[in-house]
């Protein structure tokens, strides 16, 4: 194998293929609902549509929709699949460890998650040596994260 | 002589510096920007060494003879593009540029509300948004011309694109995510049969460029340099001399004036009036440079040839790999061609690629309005020029059909 070849290994983690291929309430929308989000990345012109509820403080994921690469879509996935049905505040802190982690790199805080989850996102870490792909990676996240900051 | 034997990268430095340090280097992506010949390069370098002084104001000699060196490039320009007069060409930062100052200072003076605007829906969005912007403020109607999704040709032939309230066309030569030429000389005779103002976007069109101006008979054409060799920042407009009266500068500044008082001022002649500020001198020796290049060293061969037949093996190759769809024109091929894979996505496909040092162009390639028409949200694109052969499609085929077993 090539040092190319482990980088690209790295970057399509199998779990991302995973939820690339399998993406958590991909497409369960309801019929002539209007999306709660939607997401785009101009550059490319990925798109996503996000489905999503606050009820007394609980999240309620009615599912995603759209177009993108695997990382993209394999992150909207592995978040949208952790925030179900959790606390608005636990996920605004998950969504920022996850923002941080695209970011900088940071894995410090990650050890607070869930060994699962932890290992999730930490398959992420390929885009660190592709920093053009960090933006497919935050697609949702960003715009997630922005939605539920302003749900009161 | 055939293209194919003159082993072009020899003059392009960046194919020798990826050469030296033995690392892969595939360029396919000349319709983002196109690589620079030596020549340039050293251009460039020979005017901030030995030749940098201020355009149209320096007295001493450094700066007189500036001011002739960029006048003489706007002279090789106009050779290029078959124009009878230097003067009749801008200087401007590029094919956006140029647009925006036809929307701005020419179009804008004349448009009235109810008027009409035709542009096609294959238009790059530097030839659509500054229309669309206008026609909303002006209270006019942006009529878009559809294509044949096919063929990428142009479906102009319809009376309404040459009614009464159609003030202005805008077109461009080539497309740049097919990538076909399209009938620019029929639609302009029946523009001036209307005496409609027509602009073409030529910044696809390198070996389209020779005598354009006589060939197409429109009224402004725009490009930019550094698809043409040339160093980015650059670019040109060509404006028919019956077009220029009423054409009036949308940037105000330094040296372009003929007298300023503290009541009014008076701009100075064609084309001064419309190069405020300090010229890019450099970047105006930089195009001419690579304009002459390609006219000394490409000119003369079977310049399109070359492209069509490296454009046919990878069309050739991507129909046999399987599940994949082609976006091009074989026909009237300039050498660019896109495509959608059903196994993987136009990002995941240039970043394996670009691990190899394959350089492959993935998304909308700013041109949204075609990407709805063929109902595609993302495209990969091959893009080739005359320094391509066919050892890069040797590397690229092989690397697809590693990318395909990957994904």
């Amino acid at each position: 194998m090539d040092w190319d070849d482990e980088y690209l290994e790295e970057l399509y983690h199998k779990v991302i293929r995973l939820h690339d291929q399998s993406p958590y309430k991909f497409g369960e929308i309801k019929q002539n609902s209007e999306a709660t989000l939607v997401v785009n990345n101009p550059m490319c012109g990925d798109r996503y549509k996000v489905w999503v509820e606050v009820n007394r403080d609980k999240i309620e994921i009615g599912g995603f929709f759209g177009y993108g690469c695997s990382i993209s879509k394999a992150a909207g996935s592995v978040l949208l699949r952790a925030t179900d049905g959790q606390f608005k505040e636990q996920s605004i802190a998950l969504l920022r460890l996850f923002i941080a982690f695209i970011e900088e790199g940071e894995v410090a805080f990650l050890s607070h998650l869930d060994r699962g989850l932890a290992e999730e996102i930490k398959a992420f870490g390929g885009v660190q040596k592709f920093p053009a792909r960090k933006k497919c990676a935050l697609l949702i996240a960003s715009g997630y994260l922005e939605w539920l900051i302003a749900q009161d | 002589m055939d293209l194919d034997d003159l082993n072009l990268k020899a003059d392009f430095p960046i194919f020798q510096h990826f050469k030296k340090h033995n690392l892969p280097f595939i360029y396919l992506d000349s319709a983002a920007t196109t690589q620079l010949p030596g020549v340039v390069i050293n251009r460039l370098q020979q005017y901030f060494v030995e030749e940098n002084a201020s355009t149209n104001r320096g007295i001493y000699p450094l700066g007189w003879e500036a001011t002739q060196r960029y006048e003489q490039a706007r002279a090789t320009v106009a050779k290029f593009l078959g124009a009878s007069q230097p003067k009749d060409l801008l200087f401007t930062a590029g094919v956006t540029h140029s647009i925006n100052l036809v929307a701005l200072g020419y179009l804008e003076q004349k448009l009235k509300e109810g008027d009409q605007v035709v542009v096609s829906v294959m238009e790059h969005h530097a030839n659509f948004i500054p229309w669309q912007r206008l026609c909303a403020k002006k209270g006019a109607q942006l009529l878009v011309m559809d294509i044949d999704p096919l063929t990428g040709v142009l479906e102009w032939e319809e009376d309404k694109y040459f009614g009464d309230r159609v003030q202005f066309i805008a077109l461009g030569l080539v497309s740049n995510v097919i990538g076909n030429r399209q009938p620019i000389e029929k639609i302009a005779i029946r523009a001036r049969e209307k005496e409609i103002p027509i602009l073409v976007d030529a910044a696809q069109s390198l070996g389209d460029g020779v005598d354009l101006v006589g060939k197409l008979g429109v009224d402004f054409i725009a490009f930019s340099g550094h698809k043409m060799f040339g160093p980015t920042g650059t670019g040109v407009l060509w404006v028919s001399p019956h077009r220029q009266s009423g054409f009036e500068p949308v940037i105000l500044g330094g040296g372009m004036v003929e007298e300023v008082n503290i009541r009014e001022t008076s701009l100075a002649e064609w084309p001064r009036k419309m190069e405020p500020g300090t010229p890019n001198t450099a970047g105006a020796l930089g195009l001419a440079k690579g304009l002459e290049y390609w006219m000394e060293h490409i000119g003369s061969l079977d310049y399109f040839g070359h492209l069509q037949k490296l454009q046919k093996e990878v069309v050739d190759f991507l129909m046999e790999l399987g599940g994949v769809q082609v976006y091009t024109n074989l026909e009237d091929g300039r050498g660019i061609l896109s495509f959608s894979c059903d196994w993987v996505h136009s990002h995941d496909l240039a970043t394996f690629l670009g691990q190899k040092g394959i350089c492959i162009r993935a998304g909308h390639h700013c041109a949204q309005p075609l990407m709805n028409r063929l109902s595609v949200e993302s495209l990969s694109r091959v893009s080739l020029s005359y320094y391509n052969d066919g050892e890069d499609l040797e590397l690229f085929i092989q690397q697809m059909v590693r990318a395909k077993n990957f994904f």
